[in-house]
């Protein structure tokens, strides 16, 4: 294809007499409309010689226009662009088309893969004007969280391979610095960037080097206490770190409840929307500033007191806040304006010595794709979906998540007992509260990206005697397991943790996989560790933690829709015998024992052996803590080997399971025992059938086990 | 809301001045009722919103109806409601002439910018980035003057 790209050169005022007419030789000039250099059309067109009308990007008056309805428009300047190195000639009309450019790769690309859309919508324009002014990877730009690093990614060389995003051994869906050298620090949890990046910009000053770092954080993972930690700090250390505060006003995740957006949670919010909105006082401020500066410099001593009252005082509070912890505040800015942003980059980078300085930044979640913008929760995270209408193409199952089933059954189970309340951790949507919260909107506790005060939180409602279920994944736990032990668990509060995504999850890969929580929470003295094999179980573990009121108890599901288990009637489940597993199977010589909904995967590898003559005794432990004593006992005295499954890491239920034996002296004997855990390794990002494969524990894998186990290892080469 | 800032030069014993100012920094932040609340003070006041009033507007208006309904002057049986009314008419007199004041505050503001929110927001971060330029330049200073380990004379 004969590609011409004819576009306009640096706008220079001066020749505003004479605008460069660029068109096709297949299509007819366009009509100039306008007549001053501002409303200049500035259009690249691609000239093929098969087909016409080929879709372009045009800069219209009130913006760039990005026509979504075709195909993928053609990307000339974007072509250009391998690495952050080719923006650094671009003018400012460039870079605008470049942003345009960028965001119709993203909503393309996205579209076929799935995945973050609008995050990385909203920071187009900042990604291009970091880059622009900024040199990775000598300078380091820490995306918080990650998902909105798709702009980042495209221009760091990666645009290439963006279809494989978030697939088997494809690119990932968050920075990760064995991807790219540009890619300064792997996220996925939040509130991590500003922490890092001091560390980057001590540890720079220290080994006496001159690079820049940038964090670029979110107002919703400013709402987590680790942000104020490193916040706190930099203002201490004073060491020179460029803070991105990109305020979009979505701090929980997905950004709407079932009726709408979700209004901002938490007192900082509304500290972020009075700094945007008091333009007013902050010329006030401002003036007052220049004022004593003319006022010459005898009344230094006056100047710096009107400074202090002024920031102070007239400012609206939020800038206070972060000068009060050290920062120097600057804007706020439009996140979307790219000649503003560069402006102030080149500015900041300029100076030698400026501190820790937090630039605020307004954006729109979702800017440049219409259906986002209009969406309630701005197609944050989506499935593959079609460019021209935003529809998304979600698959049609038989069964319902397990999400939506738990959901169900505490709906079921608060309708009972008024005493039921519900705490997240902005994942209204993740982990089906927001359901919860239509049904009990007085019941419901969002607060914000902060899984520590949510724990310690729902202590504080226990010791009072209600019932709070903690609705938090499995990794984001971790953050605040301390007050689980310490808080919870030492207390001896009946405070019930769901942990949803537990084992692993797919397409987030390691930094969202759920594999240590059975370690973690089995270990806790007082705490009652359970897992469903099915939905029907966990909707009857659900009720199960209801009437668990003397201690602390939880319970793991994966990321997943259902088996398609009857589900009891109503969706209230009837609480089960704690401490009692079941066995799905009577067989001889071969005992499996699952845990969770591994069960699933030992059903499929009982199938395949009973296919060899095997006939195994499956049973489903239910209880990691306290374990089913008789079950265990019964299945190590009659059998010879005895298999332990668990998708979990090492130090689980495998290891719980042993210690028994031990103790009880059952391992003296004949027994042969293992434990098939995830491996001492992250398993990598992909589709949830590859990462079980990866991890050795399909219905393949155990029955393989098992094979080896009988003797009989070549016959598990059989199994496909 | 509308605000006012006063400073004032310091004394100094080295500048011929006939007057020593104290210095006096003072900031008052005066809030203003909500937009339905001041229909309903401009219906107390007899007035009609929808003109174009002015400060003398409203004290001619609050005067007027001050002396048709201060307890003293009314009729003694009506005195309660009287004075209910009077206490509404000061309300609505002082909540009005500070929203006056407020708006001819905005005037001023605007007509010193030429009312533009986003060259405002603009005007905004260009100052506080000539202000960090002070800063940086400060601290290198200072830092320099550490490293090379003798005193700067102060700036």
């Amino acid at each position: 294809m004969a590609a011409s790209a004819s576009f306009m050169a640096t706008a220079n005022p001066l020749q505003s007499a004479n605008p460069l007419n660029c068109f096709s030789p297949l299509q007819r000039p366009p009509q100039y409309r306008g007549n001053s250099s501002s409303k200049r059309q500035v259009c690249v067109r691609a000239s093929g010689s098969e087909e016409e009308g080929k879709v372009i990007i045009r800069r219209e008056k009130s913006g760039w226009k990005i026509d979504f309805s075709k195909e993928k428009p053609q990307t000339p300047l974007l072509d250009t662009i391998n690495y952050p190195n080719h923006m650094k000639n671009l003018s400012a009309q460039d870079l605008e088309q470049l942003a345009a450019e960028l965001r119709a790769e993203i909503v393309y690309t996205v579209a076929k893969t799935g995945g973050h859309l609008s995050a990385s919508l909203g920071v187009v324009e900042l990604s291009v004007a970091l880059h622009h002014v900024f040199s990775t990877p000598d300078d380091r730009i820490i995306w918080d969280v990650g998902h909105q690093a798709y702009p980042h990614k495209i221009l760091t060389g990666r645009r290439s391979r963006m279809h494989t995003i978030r697939q088997t051994s494809g690119l990932a869906g968050f920075p990760k610095r064995d991807e790219s050298i540009h890619d300064a620090f792997g996220a996925g949890h939040s509130s991590t960037s500003i922490s890092a990046g001091l560390g980057m910009a001590v540890a720079r000053d220290l080994l006496g080097k001159s690079n820049h770092v940038i964090s670029v954080i979110g107002d919703g993972a400013m709402t987590a206490g680790q942000a104020y930690e490193a916040m706190n700090n930099s203002g201490y250390l004073d060491s020179n770190l460029i803070i991105i505060l990109n305020d979009n006003k979505q701090v929980s995740l997905p950004t709407a409840t079932l009726d709408g957006p979700a209004t901002p949670v938490g007192a900082l919010s509304s500290a972020l929307t009075r700094l945007q909105a008091s333009t007013k006082f902050r010329m006030l401020r401002e003036a007052a500033k220049s004022i004593t500066k003319q006022i010459g410099g005898q009344t230094h001593e006056v100047a710096a007191k009107v400074d202090e009252y002024a920031r102070g005082m007239i400012s609206a509070s939020g800038s206070s806040l972060f000068e009060e912890l050290g920062l120097y505040y600057i804007g706020p800015v439009d996140g979307h304006n790219i000649e503003d942003l560069t402006t102030i980059f080149k500015k900041v980078k300029a100076m030698p010595a400026p501190g820790p300085v937090l630039i605020h930044i307004v954006t729109e979640k979702g800017k440049g794709y219409p259906p986002a913008e209009a969406a309630p929760d701005k197609m944050h995270g989506v499935v593959k979906f079609e460019p021209k209408t935003g529809k998304q193409f979600k698959s049609k199952s038989p069964t319902l998540s397990y999400t939506q089933y738990f959901a169900e059954s505490l709906i079921a189970e608060a309708e009972r007992d008024n005493k039921i309340v519900a705490i997240h951790a902005a994942m209204g949507g993740g982990t089906g509260l927001n359901f919860f919260q239509k049904k009990f909107p007085d019941r419901c506790f969002d607060v914000g990206i902060a899984e520590q005060h949510a724990v310690t939180f729902a202590a504080g409602l226990a010791t009072e005697g209600l019932k709070p279920f903690c609705a938090i994944y499995s990794s984001f736990l971790q953050r605040g397991y301390d007050q689980v032990v310490h808080d919870v668990d030492l207390q001896k509060l009946p405070v019930r943790f769901a942990l949803d995504r537990a084992g692993l999850v797919g397409a987030d890969g390691p930094t969202h996989c759920g594999a240590f929580d059975i370690a973690y929470m089995a270990c806790l003295p007082n705490m009652v560790v359970m897992a469903p094999s099915d939905e029907a179980e966990l909707m009857n573990m659900v009720a199960t933690a209801a009437a668990i009121d003397d201690r602390p108890s939880c319970f793991r599901f994966p990321r997943g829709n259902g088996v398609g288990a009857t589900v009891p009637p109503n969706n209230k489940g009837t609480p089960l015998a704690i401490g009692k597993g079941r066995i799905l199977m009577e067989g001889s010589r071969v005992a499996i024992l699952g845990f969770g909904s591994i069960v699933q995967n030992c059903i499929g590898a009982s199938t395949l052996l009973k296919e060899q003559g095997i006939n195994v005794t499956l049973a489903d432990a239910r209880f990691c803590k306290p374990l089913d004593f008789d079950l265990i006992r019964r299945l190590a005295r009659e059998h010879e080997i005895l298999v332990t499954v668990e998708e979990g890491s090492i130090g689980g239920f495998g290891s719980h399971v042993s210690h028994l034996l031990s103790l009880d002296g059952l391992l003296d004997g004949n027994l042969k025992l293992r434990a098939m855990v995830l491996p001492d390794r992250y398993i990598d990002h992909g589709s949830p059938q590859d990462q079980i494969e990866e991890a050795g524990l399909s219905s393949r894998h155990i029955a393989a086990t098992v094979l080896s186990l009988l003797g009989m290892p070549k016959e598990a080469f059989q199994f496909k | 809301m509308a605000l006012s800032l006063k400073f004032g030069i310091p004394p100094n014993p080295n500048l011929t001045c006939k007057r020593n100012y104290r210095p006096l920094v003072r900031c008052m932040a005066i809030a203003s009722p909500k937009i339905s609340k001041l229909s309903s003070y401009y219906d107390t006041l007899s007035l009609k919103s929808s003109e174009k009033l002015g400060m003398e507007d409203i004290k001619k208006a609050y005067r007027t109806m001050a002396l048709r309904y201060h307890p003293d002057v009314c009729d003694p049986s009506m005195r309660l409601e009287c004075t209910r009314k009077f206490v509404e008419l000061n309300k609505a007199y002082r909540a009005l002439s500070d929203s006056k004041l407020g708006e001819m505050y905005d005037l001023d503001m605007a007509v010193m910018d030429g009312f533009d929110e986003e060259e405002n927001m603009r005007r905004v971060w260009t100052a506080q980035i000539v202000g960090l330029e002070r800063r940086s330049k400060d601290r290198a200073a200072r830092r320099n003057a550490r490293n090379r380990g003798q005193g700067m004379p102060h700036s």
